[in-house]
């Protein structure tokens, strides 16, 4: 049960990392929100994501090990893509909320 | 490059979806095995014996001498052993058996999912060795397509994540091909390449086999070259007098001893075989084959005298050999964790969705052109595509059909029920081919629906012959069996719904061509 937990834990971050860096370029963030985005909140919002990415993938390694928490993750970081490209091609406003808090931030 | 990634996809399309589909299947060969062999939706047994396991396979044969003996044992996957023994006179021999109570069960009346589609998976099951090298050759012709599919994708960073599903077809295969090959490119990369690691051993004997297939002699693996990377243990000779052998139990607890205080964690050995079976030289092979949330094949294995219980030879694996074992776990997917199956089984479907819309992309660009100029090449492009994407589904399905509609003892031209089983698949596979030419873009439609049915009727036969409906599966605790039947009630809802909207565009396009000029279906 705690492996499953973790999985997710390092599932969600894969998926919510995996998304700000495609929502970083404007093709994906103009689908999400109909409005032009700074190229200074692209840039953070990218490295967010990449962030993102390393805890998930720290998570599997701390858990599994190298050997097969890299394999773990590798299959997270692919299905969680995966994932992402459907949500941004039939529910792209599912979205919103990720831009939303992003965008409130940068303007305070 | 455009035109070596256009081409390879093509020659080599077939047997790359071939080897994709099977192998994403074989991701669950035990639960498809539970599926197909009702008899062995048994409960695991509470502590195996391994003793009245062995007992009870060297009873198969009664008045005959054994003198191998080897098999796995139950897990929750596998609960049913499956042995094979070598008597003098019976030969190599198959035999099934009930660990909660030792008892024989029936021989078995498929190859099911572990005995077919796996094997089919690394041979395709073409005759002698060309189907291995069928394999070897997609295989590497594979990693030659992603390496350069990365080459000649003029946006891969820009287009990551771009699908678009309602543009014309030309379009959306194209973005589906190019993010499924994006996005899976390093799972792809990688299972393809541990494939071709896993069969090192044999591929190194490539020139000598390719001799010999010619020759048509012997086989001459040369396992010298093999040993570099893996391990063979060496058959031990028979001394010719009998003794008294220890029990099998004895011998797993003391290579399980061995691995814990080795690794620092508990150990359970998964694999038996025993050798010259109450000889005085018997050996005991006790191996760790699958270890659990660890990446590692075929690495642990300690050879016990049978008579004295002395380690005759616990094996250290070199650095070579230890790559070489996270390589070949990564490829077989035996670790005990659910959820990580499921990922391979996704990983596996995105790498047929690649393969396919790269077909349907080629014929969909060229079709307008070809109806012009060469309209034969892309008839006959059409008609593999068609034949070795959705025609294979077909057989896939009808082979889970005709499982569920023959019966146990059933025997055809002195044709067994597993080798019916077989015929049937690769006929009908062979039919889809034929179809496929003579309707063309209409088989995509005809075929989706096929898939439909057949899926449904999968479904539905599974429950008159056993009463095994996903509810009843569900609260018996048949997780494999119930996962099975929603799986195929996915396929035929996905299949329904893309036939309807193929019947929808051909309909359309019926009416456009009344009144306009003729326009290809997907040419767009």
């Amino acid at each position: 049960m705690a492996d499953l937990l973790l999985l997710l834990v390092a599932g969600a971050f894969t998926f919510i990392g995996g998304s700000q860096i495609a929502l970083s370029q404007s093709q994906y963030s103009r689908r999400v929100k109909d409005e032009a985005f700074a190229m200074r909140s692209s840039t953070l919002l990218r490295w967010c994501g990449v962030a993102l990415l390393c805890l998930g993938f720290g998570i599997c390694i701390a858990r599994n090990g190298f050997s097969f928490g890299f394999i773990l993750w590798l299959l997270l970081l692919v299905s969680a893509f995966f994932a992402i490209v459907l949500v941004l091609s039939f529910y792209p406003k599912t979205l919103k909320w990720l831009l939303a808090e992003w965008r409130q931030s940068i303007s305070r | 490059m455009t035109w070596l990634h256009n081409w390879v996809g093509i020659f080599i399309g077939t047997v790359s979806f071939a080897v994709f589909w099977m192998g994403t299947l074989t991701v669950f060969s035990y639960e498809i095995d539970k599926w197909m062999l009702p008899e062995t939706r048994i409960e695991l047994a509470d502590a195996p014996d391994p003793d009245l396991i062995f007992d009870s396979i060297v009873s198969s044969v009664p008045n005959d001498r054994v003198m191998d003996v080897s098999f796995r044992l139950p897990t929750s996957r596998e609960p049913v052993v499956n042995g094979l023994l070598f008597a003098e006179r019976a030969g190599f021999k198959r035999v099934r058996i009930d660990p909660r109570t030792g008892e024989q069960l029936p021989e078995r009346g498929s190859l099911a999912g572990t005995l077919f589609i796996y094997p089919m998976h690394v041979t395709l099951y073409l005759p002698g060795y060309w189907g291995w090298w069928s394999v070897l050759f997609a295989s590497f012709s594979m990693l030659l397509l992603l390496i350069s599919g990365v080459i000649i994708h003029r946006k891969i960073f820009t287009d990551f994540f771009t699908f678009r599903p309602k543009r014309k077809l030309r379009r959306s295969s194209l973005d589906l091909h190019n993010v499924t090959g994006a996005i899976f490119l390093p799972f792809h990369f990688l299972i393809i390449f541990s494939g071709l690691v896993v069969w090192a051993g044999f591929y190194a004997s490539f020139p000598w086999t390719l001799i010999d297939q010619v020759a048509k002699t012997e086989v001459s693996t040369t396992y010298d070259l093999a040993d570099a990377y893996s391990y063979y243990p060496s058959e031990p000779e028979p001394a010719g007098t009998t003794a008294e052998m220890l029990p099998l139990s004895f011998a797993i607890a003391r290579a399980e001893a061995i691995w814990t205080d080795r690794y620092n964690q508990t150990a359970k050995a998964d694999f038996i075989a025993v050798h010259n079976v109450g000889d005085a030289n018997a050996r005991i092979d006790v191996h760790r084959f699958f270890p659990k949330n660890r990446s590692e094949a075929f690495r642990d294995f300690i050879r016990i005298d049978g008579i004295s219980g002395d380690v005759v030879e616990d094996r250290e694996a070199s650095a070579v050999q230890a790559v070489r074992s996270w390589l070949a776990g990564f490829h077989h997917v035996q670790f005990g964790f659910w959820v990580i199956r499921w990922l391979y089984f996704v990983g596996g479907l995105a790498g047929c969705v690649m393969i396919g819309s790269g077909f349907i992309f080629w014929t969909a660009s060229r079709r307008r052109k070809a109806d012009e100029r060469d309209p034969l090449k892309v008839s006959f492009v059409t008609a593999v595509s068609i034949g070795s994407t959705t025609g294979l589904i077909i057989a896939t399905g009808i082979f889970f059909v005709i499982n569920r509609l023959l019966p146990t003892e059933f025997t055809f031209l002195e044709l067994s029920r597993p080798a019916i089983e077989m015929r049937v698949f690769f006929a009908v596979w062979a039919i889809t081919f034929l179809h496929s030419a003579v309707r063309q873009n209409n088989a995509w439609r005809d075929q989706a629906l096929a898939i439909a049915v057949i899926s449904a009727l999968a479904i539905i036969l599974n429950w008159v012959t056993t009463g095994d409906h996903v509810l009843v599966s569900i609260s018996e605790g048949l997780w494999a069996v119930a996962g099975m039947d929603a799986m195929l009630a996915l396929t035929a809802l996905l299949s329904a719904n893309i036939a309807l909207q193929l019947n929808s565009t051909t309909d359309r396009r019926s009416g456009k061509e009344r009144t306009v000029s003729s326009d290809s279906l997907i040419g767009g």
